[in-house]
């Protein structure tokens, strides 16, 4: 009984699975090339900038007015560089980035723009009880914000 | 006896285990499609809204039955999810009288979540997680149903689909994949792992997209949280063992910090493939609770 159940439904559950899996397909490149390569390399360095950020907001590292100011300053002109670094059709290849980008630009655009505006308020931080919501707000409205609608899930485990 | 006669009484003894089988197997369903009985909800119950309303936290039912419109903050239902192989409506479970929970009682809410049955004896698909929601304890579903029904009621009609055949073979795929018993505390493990262990096994349902499935679809128990595909996207979903041997988090405040957090304090990992969603749900949480989810993820190896 229980095993004529398993086999029926496993046959069920099978193609099901199989058919999902022809359908969605593969799209082969290892290497990140092109606009994919270059938005992810402007964002790799705007997370070298904002990790020091967060450690001083968890009081790991002291506050220091002056790196806070350099490293959002980066942030900010990194993030305007990434802005430009989604062209028409560089959702194929190696990427995380969604095709929803280009089916919802103008979604994207804002969040992108709030993220500079973001970073840019982030520079004028004088005081280490301002920090953590400027840093929350650039994190969580603009980081979070684009990676939760805009961002692949990784590829790996 | 003769030749005609032995070929006759062999065939009585095929269609005999043939009927029988048939017998059987509607039998079966018929078993399979019972409510639970009335007698189920304790004598000496007594509603604990507040703790319903965490419930509802942790379960993350928003996340799937949020309205649309003017509704977005209640469980209205009506969005579309996408499964493998389709697309389903999220129903409505705000207690509207009509198109929502209004008419259920505490016993129809409880047959819902501990074995996936409708009101009129349908049997959901699993994207309704009663998988998970079966090892839940009788009060925390019954909170969670009164906590429903404080809820300002929406009319809006959400539409089952129903297909007969795989309704028929999920009663049968449910008495394998549904939990026999409630979840029970671990003996010699702490209060807080044990609060942890409950939060992700039962209302989490963290398991659902964390744990690998079987060729039949059921969550393999062997690979408890342990990575699998995405079910409706490209990509992984993260393996929640070893969390500290990999490097993931530092240490359980490291974990709590990111549950709570996420990345607007820059824990990137837990934004994508729906976790960013799941993730601001756990925020709400009490203290506690986030910190005993990180306690029992952390000793997972």
């Amino acid at each position: 009984m229980r095993n004529i159940a398993r086999i029926m439904l496993g046959i069920g559950m099978a193609g099901l699975l199989a058919a999902t899996s022809l359908a969605s397909g593969h799209e082969g490149a290892k290497e990140m090339t092109g606009p994919a390569k270059a938005r992810h390399d402007a964002m790799e360095t705007v997370k070298d900038h904002f990790v020091p950020l967060v450690k001083m907001v968890k009081g790991a590292a002291p506050f220091d007015a002056a790196t806070v100011k350099k490293n959002a300053e980066v942030i900010a002109k990194k993030l305007e560089e990434a802005s430009k670094l989604f062209p028409e059709g560089s959702d194929k290849g190696k990427t995380r980035a969604k095709p929803e980008i280009w089916t919802n630009r103008a979604e994207f655009d804002a969040i992108m723009k709030t993220a500079i505006e973001k970073a840019k308020a982030l520079m004028n931080v004088d005081s280490p009880d301002k920090l953590a919501p400027a840093v929350m707000e650039l994190g969580g409205k603009g980081c979070k914000a684009c990676h939760e609608k805009f961002r692949k899930p990784k590829d790996e485990m | 006896m003769g030749k005609s006669e032995r070929k006759i009484r062999t065939w009585h003894i095929v269609l005999g285990i043939f009927a029988l089988l048939v017998i059987g197997v509607a039998v079966a369903y018929r078993q399979l499609s019972q409510p639970l009985p009335e007698s189920a909800i304790p004598a000496d119950y007594k509603p604990d809204i507040e703790n319903g309303r965490i419930i509802y936290t942790a379960g993350g039912c928003i996340s799937c039955h949020r309205g649309i419109g003017p509704h977005v903050e209640l469980p209205a239902g009506g969005r579309k999810l996408k499964i493998p192989g389709g697309e389903i409506t999220v129903p409505n479970i705000t207690p509207d009288e009509k198109t929502g929970i209004g008419k259920w009682r505490a016993v129809d809410f409880l047959t819902a979540l501990r074995r996936g049955l409708g009101l009129d004896g349908t049997h959901y698909i699993p994207a309704f997680p009663y998988t998970s929601y079966a090892w839940m304890t009788t009060k925390d579903i019954l909170d969670l149903y009164h906590y429903l029904k404080t809820l300002a009621p929406v009319r809006n009609e959400t539409p089952l689909d129903t297909h007969r055949f795989d309704r028929f073979a999920l009663a049968f795929w449910k008495w394998l994949a549904l939990p026999k018993r409630p979840f029970r505390p671990v003996p010699g493990k702490s209060e807080e792992w044990n609060r942890g262990a409950y939060l992700v096994l039962g209302p989490g349902h963290c398991g659902e997209c964390h744990t690998p499935r079987n060729s039949i679809f059921i969550p393999d128990r062997r690979r408890w949280l342990a990575g699998a595909p995405h079910l409706s996207e490209k990509g992984h979903v993260p393996s929640l063992r070893g969390l500290k041997r990999r490097g993931r988090y530092k240490d359980v405040n490291d974990l709590f910090q990111a549950l709570k957090y996420g990345e607007s304090l820059g824990y990137e990992d837990i934004s994508s493939g729906g976790m960013g969603e799941v993730q601001r749900n756990i925020s709400k949480l009490p203290d506690a609770d986030i910190r005993a989810i990180a306690t029992y993820l952390m000793s997972l190896e």
